[in-house]
């Protein structure tokens, strides 16, 4: 596997792209748990940043480190834990170290987490860090307006749960996702593959985002050669829990 | 209204049993809109330190008083008869109540009765909500009304955070609904649906620091010199 793959470019290049999570533990060596998957190839790892509001190993440690062993990482960044200082800082260290891609969070709150004592930030939200990343990327400019002089590629991915709550929401959080604009979406579909087809056709078409290439959640092991989903125009792959 | 809420009975007599001369003081505004800052709660925590304290055998010396405003230094006079002779006021007001007794009656100990939580109104029979944070940047004209603030435990200013159940129900307390289903239904109503289109750029929160002073012009209501 080549490390420095460009996610959109891997997309464009091949037949279906993958994203597995990675996660590791508080105590073990992250080494031994890469060692675990050397099995797995031609795929991009999604590193958790401290998933159920519980402190992990750091992702962006953990992403270099994949890095460093062949792997193609995206840096999973949560809204929860950072202000906008340190959210930038983080995204300057990911370019740094050669990371090219970031799967945004808003971040489980603490309250629903294992740590509830825990302060949440919540300085910006999913868009406006989306937006900041983007800027980043492409204008190599900080919100503060100050320049960056060593600014490389960042793909911005955003996790969608389209199914949930408000029709209407969802869409506009859509329309504001595709105008950041985001480069990928990590879409939670709960396992349901006919609404998510009636999505496909209703909503995603209709808003002209076929452009932005989709990673569908699959927690329940679909198994995507049973399913004709993921070759839709505009799928690029599995997102494996 | 500051909303607040009397701590455990237990830790009200535990810190109070240090002293024996103790002014119960309420407080005729927020706590008792919240029913337990007037003076008939007062008299029931007296009577309470009254029990306690002849279950350990100790003499004890309680007055009871309540002012219109603990957080109003005005307000405050008509106790300067009371404190004579008093070891310390047990204070059924918000954390400001306390603080600003604490100033004009340095010398003696100020306790505290109550946790203080938020900004906020009573929904009904006991069921406060937070409806302000003073964060300093009032912008909630675009929301048809609703603090996203306040009332988004993730302040998720461009719309829902994902974490909300299929049913709109909100992540962090499944029994509220998500407040951006509200805001949607509100901007709808009103025929402003256009808002929730509207990219909402990172918020100024220099207005929110804690430790804030704000010095008003004497010519002018305009906020200049906040620091």
């Amino acid at each position: 596997m080549n490390p420095n793959h460009d996610l959109l470019t891997h997309i464009n290049r091949a037949e279906r792209t993958d994203i597995w999570e990675f996660r590791t533990t508080v105590t073990g060596d992250p080494r031994e748990r890469i060692e675990q998957i050397k099995h797995v190839t031609g795929t991009w790892l999604a590193v958790k940043d401290n998933p159920q509001a519980s402190p992990t190993l750091c992702a962006l440690a953990v992403s270099a480190l994949l890095k460093n062993s062949g792997y193609n990482p995206i840096l999973t960044v949560n809204c929860r834990d950072c202000n906008r200082i340190a959210l930038q800082s983080r995204l300057l260290g990911a370019m740094s170290l050669g990371i090219t891609a970031i799967l945004i969070e808003s971040g489980i709150h603490p309250a629903s987490g294992d740590d509830p004592h825990a302060k949440s930030v919540y300085d910006i939200d999913t868009v406006q860090l989306a937006g900041i990343a983007v800027g980043m990327s492409r204008r190599h400019q900080l919100l503060c307006g100050n320049t960056i002089d060593r600014a490389t590629t960042l793909r911005v991915g955003v996790r969608l749960s389209p199914f949930k709550g408000n029709m209407q929401l969802q869409e506009s959080m859509l329309r504001k996702y595709r105008d950041t604009p985001a480069d990928f979406f990590v879409l939670e579909t709960n396992d349901d593959m006919a609404r998510f087809k009636k999505w496909y056709d209703s909503v995603y078409c209709k808003l002209c985002l076929s452009q932005i290439p989709i990673f569908i959640c699959n927690s329940a092991g679909v198994k995507p050669e049973d399913n004709a989903i993921a070759s839709q125009k505009g799928v690029a792959g599995w997102y494996y829990r | 209204m500051i909303v607040a809420t009397l701590k455990p009975i237990d830790e009200i007599l535990e810190k109070a049993s240090s002293y024996r001369r103790i002014l119960v003081l309420g407080c005729g505004t927020c706590a008792t809109i919240s029913d337990w800052g007037g003076m008939k709660a007062v008299r029931q925590i007296s009577e309470m330190l009254r029990m306690a304290r002849s279950d350990r055998m100790q003499t004890h010396d309680l007055k009871e008083f309540v002012v219109q405003r603990q957080c109003e230094p005005a307000f405050l006079d008509p106790l300067l008869n009371e404190i004579r002779s008093i070891d310390a006021i047990l204070s059924l007001a918000c954390g400001v109540g306390v603080q600003i007794l604490s100033e004009r009656f340095p010398d003696i100990t100020v306790l505290p009765a109550a946790d203080t939580h938020f900004i906020g109104t009573i929904s009904n029979s006991n069921v406060y909500r937070e409806y302000c944070r003073g964060c300093g940047d009032c912008d909630i004209l675009q929301t048809g009304g609703v603090c996203l603030v306040a009332r988004c435990p993730k302040a998720s200013l461009n719309g829902p955070c994902g974490g909300e159940d299929e049913f709109g129900m909100c992540e962090v307390d499944p029994k509220e609904r998500c407040v951006w289903i509200q805001i949607a239904e509100r901007l709808t109503v009103s025929r402003r649906e256009g808002f929730l289109d509207k990219i909402v750029t990172p918020k100024d929160w220099s207005r929110s620091r804690s430790g804030r002073t704000m010095r008003i012009p004497d010519d002018g209501i305009t906020d200049e010199s906040e620091s």
